[in-house]
């Protein structure tokens, strides 16, 4: 894991690929006693910051890995220019907090997301039953 | 005659008799209709459009497919209107007060500024079944005037923070033979619905979530398939 970036694990397509710049993300992060709430409340104000024309479009509670959670959906820009959908899920599992993003262009959204969500769900933490 | 234009912005607000004169920059008008578009900028003098809007109007006077967006609620309706080209995109958004915001964008960046224009977003969602509503009180909350829009809203479940809207993407030429598409929705207090006609009169409200919608206001944009469809009738003439 980068202790920098919290990134744990990224699976993406190689830089030649012309595709949909599908992606996929795992990072950690320390929350110590923050709930679930606090520290998403955090990431909902920091997430425009970081994201060019970010739009949330939706956001619900669910269960992930048996532990309350929350899933995102948001419509941001890529550093290039192009209109990208990120999905997200986010846990805490004994005090660290695991997030899942999902980022394709927009337009392959449709077809690419639950593909992309379908993978996320298999890895550690969200598959964990 | 209202236009407002920031120079090499690739944008305009003006009103909408403006914006006909704009689109249609090459016919015939009275000199009145043309001098506010010269005074902003937006034609230069010999009457032609400035080079940073001379794309958007290119795709306004031929797109590949045209998309209008009517949005209403209890406070007032707008009605943007985008048009899609392969290389570009032009909008002219609604900005409720007789003014329009007319600039060009990527085709694929579309999705997003319909569901900002929309306001999709997450809505806390509670439990709800599917119900028939009559179709004309739906329209008329971006069609109506002030009464029959509250009157609408009370059939349709109450004032408090709903408007719904409809989303429709045409094709310019008949002859295309490619079948339009919609999205018609409402927004409530209890979350979202989707819209789907049983007949002229009656719709069906089906709950639905802002993630289902982001992917239906997606499918409205022209697939590779009709594209190619399209470049292959272009090319026969």
């Amino acid at each position: 894991m980068s202790p920098d970036t919290g990134i744990a694990l990224e699976a993406s397509p190689p830089a030649d690929d012309a595709s949909s710049g599908g992606r996929l993300l795992l990072s950690l992060d320390e929350v110590d006693e923050l709930s679930l709430e606090d520290w998403q409340r955090g990431v909902d104000m920091h997430l425009p910051r970081l994201l060019q024309g970010h739009q949330l479009l939706d956001l619900q509670l669910m269960r992930l890995a048996g532990q309350p959670g929350v899933r995102r959906l948001v419509s941001h820009l890529a550093e290039d220019g192009r209109a990208m959908t990120l999905e997200q899920w986010a846990v805490i599992v004994r005090g660290t907090g695991y997030t899942v993003s999902a980022t394709c262009e927009t337009l392959a959204w449709p077809t690419q997301g639950p593909v992309l969500a379908r993978v996320a769900m298999t890895l550690s933490p969200l598959g964990r039953r | 005659m209202s236009v407002e234009h920031v120079p090499a912005s690739g944008r305009v607000r003006l009103d909408a008799a403006s914006f006909e004169v704009l689109a249609a920059w090459d016919q015939d008008h009275r000199p009145e209709e043309v001098r506010p578009l010269k005074v902003a900028g937006v034609l230069t003098p010999r009457g032609r459009p400035a080079d940073d809007l001379a794309g958007t109007l290119a795709t306004v006077r031929a797109p590949l497919c045209s998309l209008r967006v009517a949005v209403g609620g209890a406070s007032g309706w707008l009605l943007h209107q985008a048009w899609l080209g392969l290389e570009g995109a032009s909008l002219l958004l609604d900005l409720g007060d007789g003014r329009y915001d007319l600039f060009g964008t990527l085709p694929e960046a579309v999705p997003a500024v319909v569901g900002r224009v929309v306001r999709l977003g997450p809505r806390r969602a509670t439990e709800r079944t599917l119900h028939e509503v009559a179709t004309a009180d739906l329209e008329a909350l971006w069609q109506g005037d002030r009464v029959r829009r509250a009157q609408a809203l009370d059939h349709l479940g109450g004032r408090d923070e709903r408007w719904a809207f409809r989303a429709e993407m045409t094709w310019p030429m008949d002859r295309l033979r490619l079948s339009g598409r919609s999205v018609t929705a409402m927004a409530g207090s209890e979350g979202w619905w989707l819209a789907r006609s049983e007949s002229d009169e009656v719709s069906m409200l089906i709950p639905t979530t802002p993630t289902a919608l982001w992917s239906l206001l997606i499918g409205l944009m022209p697939t590779e398939a009709e594209i190619a469809h399209v470049e292959q009738i272009a090319a026969r003439g």
